[in-house]
């Protein structure tokens, strides 16, 4: 799966602090800007009012002569107060300008002559005795004035005029630097409008940057949704997804459910390998998604089974079928090698529910329909029928009633006796399950252990068929009667890593000896024989259970596993028996399976004795046990012990007779 | 004994204090659209006097011991209120002064400086001093220093 990656992971750290940084030195350059404009403006503004009030200095001394020559000349508007005041304010002035302040700003100016002004006000005492002197009306008086105004006056001009155009130049300076000043503080808003830019880029880049890992998220959900949903090994949907669709399939469409299952894939596995199995499995998952449409769902439900979700009416179903059946019936090549595959479907089309249906109900028709298409030779399509459905409907009350059916005694156990040849003795018992159906009569036996297993009921019911043999042989043995009593057991339990222990359980509470009971395991069943299996049988062996093949002789049988697993006793199945009165190649089979059998130290027990005449010949080929309705048929233990204690009933009359 | 010594006082006072200064003499005047309030030696008398240390831009660099009245105390005295105040000196020059200066800040309008009675001749006999002693980030600033106007001759206050 792809992980969304970060480009710039590795660089994201950096840009808050690169951004900041940013930020703090365009605050220092602003600010320096600004700084240095308003820097400008101080000086020269400072300069400039010292400039101008030495310029002053000459109006001043010559509003003071102005004024002292009129009150000499008697003019009345001019008193002496006025005279001394224009004096005070002079003096004022110059004792102003001769401050190092004003020296150095007019310095600064270019104005050298500033040593006039120390000169003037080493002089003013001389000009304030001058002033004393000065008598309205007497033009003469103002003679001493006259000579300090000849004394001074030129170069006080001078310094005026100095300072005027020092002035003047400050002020044009002033205006260039204001010029400046404009153009620095252009700068700074450039500046300020580049980092805006500068900053709405990073955003953008930010968030465009964000959009991209988002969608990289949605992706990899979506990536993960669809992985959750669908086959790792052939890429179609998964059961999950398949259920899901079922589900939340509304039942007013037209749509059918169609279940595949291969035949013949458990060969593939075995004899061309597991990577062949796979193979097969892509192919036939190509097939079936080469025929999809839009609005089916393809799905591999597990092992070799499929599932489709089909959109469409019946007649679409049926083409989708037979073209899958055709296509994977044509076969694939495995390493350059043809492998044989076929495969049989079952479809529940919604045209033929029943009323109520619900999606859950058509998975299950579908199933019985393909388990109808199984029995009827593989390779081939069959649609639900009533009968079909029936039996589905069958199934799934049995299923669904088993656990009460056990706990209120519909389903009980009966035991029929296994016979020896030689003397008539009963030597063993096989408990048989029975179920007293109030609706449905008696159930067959292998019927309910496929519900049972179907309904995931097989452990209980096993032990408390289990612990009912282990009952009626204690009380058997309290009556003297020392029997092995025989359980079938699925081969599946014995995958079960609990079962052996749950087994061992029951004896010991029952105290039932070594070898009282006998575990019957179905030959014709393919045993997986797994470390679970073999450390079962080791342990339940361990604790004094014996084990017996059970149906040998009918399907594949297995010579080599009668060896390996040390089998205690072998049965040989009805189908056998059934001929060993009119097939002289039934009769060879059985003596050579009775001298197999006896020479690895088993017990052989011949099944579905009915007729004196198989009796006879089995006794003739040295069969040393039988069991079957010609010596007595399953009891109940209420019919069982008066049958094993001699007191016949009317019913068991004639074949106790014949026994004995 | 008694007596001998409030006399002495008195006239110590008067040679310390003012020695030329009569309660009448003007210092400056305030004027305004109610008219004018001519600020007197009594005035200021009566308003009393506040002393610290400031620059005096215009003498040098040093400051100096400044006594005064405080100008919020003027106006209040003058019952002038306004936004802005022209001053205008003896020597023609004028600034514009704003009155939250005086609101916010010990703007003082000096009469003495270092113990000695302004004069003509010394900037006086008023002078606009701003706290600088206490309000360092003002000296040296121009408009300050351009506000700190002595021969202070009227106050129009708008």
């Amino acid at each position: 799966m792809k992980i969304p990656r970060l480009n710039a992971s590795g660089l994201l750290w950096i840009r808050f602090p690169a951004m900041l940084g940013l930020l703090a030195v365009m605050l220092v350059v602003g600010q320096d800007g600004v700084k240095k404009v308003a820097d400008g403006i101080n000086l020269r503004l400072f300069n400039s009012a010292r400039f101008e009030e030495a310029t002053r200095s000459e109006m001043e001394f010559n509003d003071l002569l102005n004024k002292a020559y009129r009150f000499t000349q008697g003019d009345g508007t001019v008193s002496r107060e006025d005279v001394r005041f224009a004096l005070d304010i002079f003096w004022s002035r110059m004792d102003t300008l001769r401050t190092a302040s004003y020296r150095d700003a007019l310095a600064s100016g270019e104005v050298r002559e500033t040593a006039i002004v120390s000169r003037v006000f080493a002089s003013l005492p001389r000009l304030d005795a001058a002033v004393l002197a000065l008598e309205a009306g007497n033009p003469a008086s103002y003679k001493q004035v006259g000579d300090f105004a000849m004394e001074f006056q030129a170069p006080l001009l001078e310094y005026s005029d100095r300072s005027y155009t020092a002035r003047r130049n400050q002020l044009r300076e002033l205006v260039e630097k204001e010029r400046q000043s404009l153009d620095d503080l252009r700068s700074i808003q450039i500046e300020f409008v580049g980092l805006s830019c500068l900053v709405l880029i990073y955003v953008l880049v930010e968030l465009s940057l964000s959009r991209r890992i988002n969608r990289r998220l949605k992706v990899a959900l979506e990536d993960k949704r669809r992985l959750l949903a669908s086959d790792h090994l052939t890429g179609i949907a998964n059961r999950r997804h398949f259920e899901e669709a079922l589900a939340e399939q509304s039942m007013q469409g037209s749509f059918a459910v169609v279940l595949v299952d291969l035949d013949g894939f458990k060969g593939v596995n075995d004899t061309l390998g597991h990577a062949a199995g796979d193979h097969v499995l892509k192919a036939v998952a190509e097939i079936l998604d080469g025929l999809r449409l839009e609005g089916d769902i393809v799905s591999r439900l597990g092992g070799d089974e499929f599932a489709i979700l089909l959109d469409g009416s019946r007649d679409r179903a049926r083409h989708y079928a037979e073209a899958a059946v055709a296509r994977v019936s044509a076969g694939c090549f495995f390493d350059g090698k043809p492998v044989r595959i076929s495969a049989s479907l079952g479809i529940a089309h919604i045209d033929d529910a029943r009323m109520g249906a619900t999606p859950e109900q058509m998975m299950r028709d579908a199933d019985a329909a393909l388990y109808v298409a199984k029995a009827a030779g593989r390779n081939c399509i069959r649609f639900t029928t009533p009968d079909i459905m029936a039996m589905s409907h069958r199934k799934q009350a049995l299923q669904v009633e088993i656990r009460s059916a056990i706990e209120t005694g519909q389903i009980d156990v009966a035991f029929q006796p296994i016979v020896s040849l030689a003397d008539g003795r009963v030597t063993s018992l096989e408990a048989l399950v029975r179920w007293e159906h109030p609706d449905l009569g008696l159930i067959d036996p292998h019927e309910l252990v496929v519900a049972a297993e179907q309904a995931s009921e097989i452990l209980p019911l096993t032990l408390f068929v289990i612990e009912r043999a282990c009952n009626i042989r204690s009380t058997l043995a309290a009556c003297g009667r020392d029997l092995q009593v025989a359980v079938n057991v699925s081969p599946r339990l014995l995958a079960l890593e609990r079962f052996s222990d749950a087994v061992i359980d029951v004896v010991h509470r029952h105290a039932v000896q070594r070898g009282g009971l006998l575990l019957e395991l179905t030959e014709d069943a393919m045993m997986d024989e797994s470390e679970t299996v073999l450390r079962n049988i080791e342990h339940l062996r361990d604790g004094g259970i014996d084990f017996a093949v059970d149906d040998f002789g009918r399907g594949y049988s297995n010579l080599g596993r009668l060896a390996g697993l040390e089998f205690r006793r072998v049965k040989l199945d009805k189908s056998l028996i059934d001929n060993v009165t009119s097939s002289a190649r039934s009769v060879d089979i059985v003596r050579g399976i009775g001298r197999m059998a006896a020479d690895l130290g088993m017990d052989v027990v011949a099944e579905g004795v009915e007729t004196a005449e198989q009796f006879a010949a089995l006794q003739s080929l040295g069969i040393p046990f039988a069991q079957g309705y010609h010596f007595a048929r399953p009891m109940k233990p209420l019919l069982l012990l008066p049958f094993l204690f001699g007191k016949p009933l009317p019913v068991e009359k004639r074949t106790l007779r014949a026994v004995r | 004994m008694r007596s001998i010594l409030k006399h002495l006082l008195v006239l110590a006072t008067l040679l310390v204090s003012a020695p030329f200064a009569h309660a009448d003499d003007v210092l400056f005047t305030v004027r305004s659209a109610k008219g004018d309030f001519p600020v007197t030696e009594a005035v200021v008398e009566k308003l009393g006097t506040v002393t610290y240390k400031a620059l005096a831009p215009g003498m040098d660099d040093a400051l100096h011991q400044v006594r005064g009245p405080l100008m919020r105390d003027v106006l209040k005295a003058a019952g002038v209120e306004g936004t802005t105040a022209a001053a205008v000196a003896l020597d023609k020059y004028e600034v514009e002064i704003p009155m939250t200066d005086f609101a916010t800040l010990d703007v003082i309008a000096a009469i003495e400086i270092d113990g000695k009675r302004l004069t003509v001749r010394s900037k006086g006999p008023a002078w606009i001093i701003y706290p600088t002693g206490e309000h360092t980030d003002l000296q040296k600033d121009p408009v300050y220093e351009a506000r700190s106007i002595w021969q202070l001759k009227d106050l129009v206050v708008k």
